[in-house]
């Protein structure tokens, strides 16, 4: 399996203050990865770096080998793709013109997208089902065709992983749902690698392959889902209010009575 | 190429092709009006004397025939022209600066005068007025140098901060602008009430009536180049206009794009602050009507608000300069056309559910 991204004792925080510490993580190719934990655990912060967002204090991030401390913004850009939770715009533009801004890694600063860009455009819409919405302005969508039209943003980029920041946050049951398979979808189909954050951990159940949870800013646990996401791991990072049943079908996480 | 069936996808691909036509027809009527604004005056000049001139200033013509006196020569040649072009430059250079201003403070409120660089320029020409008495290349010199000057404090700031949102940036602005605006006020207190107090809160009001041949060859050559890099830019601006983690992540290194943005919009406005002192509103309102005629892509706005801001201001001087009981502040003339239309953009946007 190749490592595509991996980061080596990595500490980081905000104003001199560290949020995480010590943290070694390693993604295979092609892999989905869940990012657990509470609130202000430091998975945000962690995300940050993994991108560039934010500059470690310590410790380096390689994502496809390379030291993204050496890379430049749009090199950074054309390996890793950021789905943000949302986005909110005050001049709305089209969703074709909007999805057409993850072209801007490979374009000089004089240059715009081509009418290959906007076939490209077009294609990555088609494959996620979108193409009906092109000609909308991006702010008169729902929040569910956002989250599309923002991960269609990304494809645009062509980069090897995507990172998506509480892609469900918004999102009403059916829009998750349809959201996730979509992105597990990508991950056969194209082989990116993804990390997701998400605050249900019902998500990172039922749709990743592997898990890592984070707690006070160290790793508490990671690996594959079906070996991390146990009922004693989730009460560690949880606390004792929670609990996995099995249903007929599937494992849920649920209150504990 | 992909073509998708359904009125609802074709919008787009309509909107984008709508660009030319409307480019060309506001083109066209603004090159009409360009002319005609020449030959409305108290001196009536007809086209065929401002071709006669003009051929005669190339020295292609045979000289004057006798109805075209030295009076309409010197109206049309060394007054009428220099004014009407100095006003379409100027009008172009404030409503790029605001298209810009707006995409990069993500603010349908910013304007060219939120960097504080237009209350420096008048700072510096309130010196000039009052020490040296200022001839007016002494004024221009002085409004341009500090008009710079607001520029560079603000990037001196900006670069030590260890963020740079934009909130901080509106709030630098306000700063600068407070600070030169004070020196002012100070100036104007301090000056002779009836000497340099009437000139620099004359010079303050704005105005084309001083424009000459010799403000052109300065304004005209800067705001070009300002105006062609903004342009050059302009589809990336669509990228500033996201939030600030969007912007890096899509590849943009942002405080160097930000930086280079402002500082196009800083030559411009400079060098026209300086040439015509305050004009009120243009750079506020005319990105809003580009918007609303051709849609949010930068692409399209920033061409689009210079050739409507170089007519809209060339209109308004047109009347200014033709008011039969004298001629007044432009921008009494601009406020009072262009905050009613604000007024009613708002309005509009509101019940379509945006704003």
């Amino acid at each position: 399996m190749v490592t595509i991204i991996r980061t080596d004792s990595l500490e980081a925080g905000y104003h001199g203050t560290v949020v995480l510490t010590q943290i070694n993580m390693h993604v295979s190719k092609g892999r989905m990865l869940g990012l657990l934990g509470r609130n202000g655990c430091g998975k945000t912060t962690l995300f940050r770096c993994l991108n560039g967002l934010l500059r470690p204090m310590k410790g380096k991030v390689y994502l496809a080998d390379q030291d993204i401390s050496n890379l430049k913004p749009n090199e950074i850009a054309n390996l890793a793709a950021l789905v943000p939770q949302g986005a909110r715009t005050v001049f709305p533009l089209y969703v074709l013109d909007m999805i057409l801004l993850g072209e801007g890694c490979h374009l000089k600063a004089w240059e715009s997208p081509t009418a290959e860009s906007e076939e490209k455009a077009r294609k990555v819409a088609a494959d996620i089902g979108i193409e009906h919405l092109l000609g909308k302005q991006f702010d008169r969508l729902s929040g569910g065709e956002q989250q599309l039209v923002l991960i269609a943003r990304a494809l645009m980029q062509s980069a090897p992983i995507l990172l998506l920041d509480e892609p469900t946050s918004h999102l009403d049951f059916t829009n998750q749902h349809m959201v996730m398979n979509l992105i597990r979808n990508l991950v056969f189909t194209k082989g990116v690698t993804t990390v997701i954050t998400a605050h249900d951990p019902n998500i990172v159940l039922q749709y990743c392959s592997d898990v890592m949870m984070i707690k006070d800013g160290k790793i508490l646990s990671a690996g594959p889902v079906a070996d991390i996401l146990t009922d004693d791991n989730l009460k560690l990072l949880y606390g004792d209010g929670i609990t996995m049943e099995q249903t007929p079908s599937c494992q849920v996480v649920v209150p504990a009575k | 190429m992909i073509r998708i069936s359904g009125t609802e996808s074709s919008t787009a691909i309509n909107h984008s092709k709508r660009l030319w036509p409307i480019l060309s027809v506001t083109l066209l009527i603004f090159i009409v009006f360009f002319f005609l604004s020449l030959n409305i005056g108290k001196i009536h000049v007809t086209f065929a004397d401002m071709i006669t001139i003009f051929l005669h200033k190339m020295n292609l013509g045979q000289g004057f025939t006798a109805d075209i006196t030295a009076q309409k020569q010197i109206v049309f040649w060394n007054v009428r022209l220099p004014r009407s072009i100095l006003a379409c430059t100027v009008g172009a250079a404030l409503s790029v600066a605001g298209a810009v201003m707006q995409t990069l403070y993500r603010n349908p409120l910013a304007s060219p005068d939120i960097i504080g660089v237009t209350q420096a320029a008048n700072l510096g020409a309130g010196l000039a007025i009052f020490f040296f008495s200022g001839s007016t290349l002494v004024v221009e010199g002085f409004s341009f140098c500090f008009g710079v000057m607001a520029l560079l404090l603000t990037f001196a700031i900006v670069s030590r901060m260890p963020g740079s949102s934009v909130t901080a940036l509106v709030l630098i602005g306000v700063i600068i602008s407070a600070l030169f605006q004070a020196g002012l006020t100070l100036l104007l207190y301090m000056s002779d009430p009836y000497s340099d107090m009437l000139r620099i809160t004359y010079w303050l009001m704005g105005a084309f009536n001083a424009a000459n041949w010799k403000n052109v060859a300065t304004v005209l050559p800067l705001v070009c180049i300002g105006i062609f890099f903004l342009i050059l830019f302009s589809w990336r601006l669509n990228i500033m206009g996201q939030t600030d983690e969007e912007i890096k992540a899509l590849g943009v290194n942002l405080s160097r794009w930000r930086f280079i943005y402002i500082l196009f919009v800083a030559l411009i406005v400079s060098v026209s602050t300086a040439a015509v002192g305050n004009i009120a509103w243009v750079g506020l309102i005319i990105p809003h009507i580009a918007r609303s005629i051709i849609g949010s892509n930068q692409k399209r706005v920033v061409p689009y608000a210079a050739v409507l801001g170089a007519f809209f201001l060339l209109l308004i001087d047109t009347i200014v300069r033709n008011i039969p009981t004298g001629e007044v502040p432009i921008s009494v003339i601009t406020s009072f056309v262009a905050a009613p239309f604000l007024g009613w953009l708002i309005f509009s946007k509101q019940k379509r559910g945006e704003w």
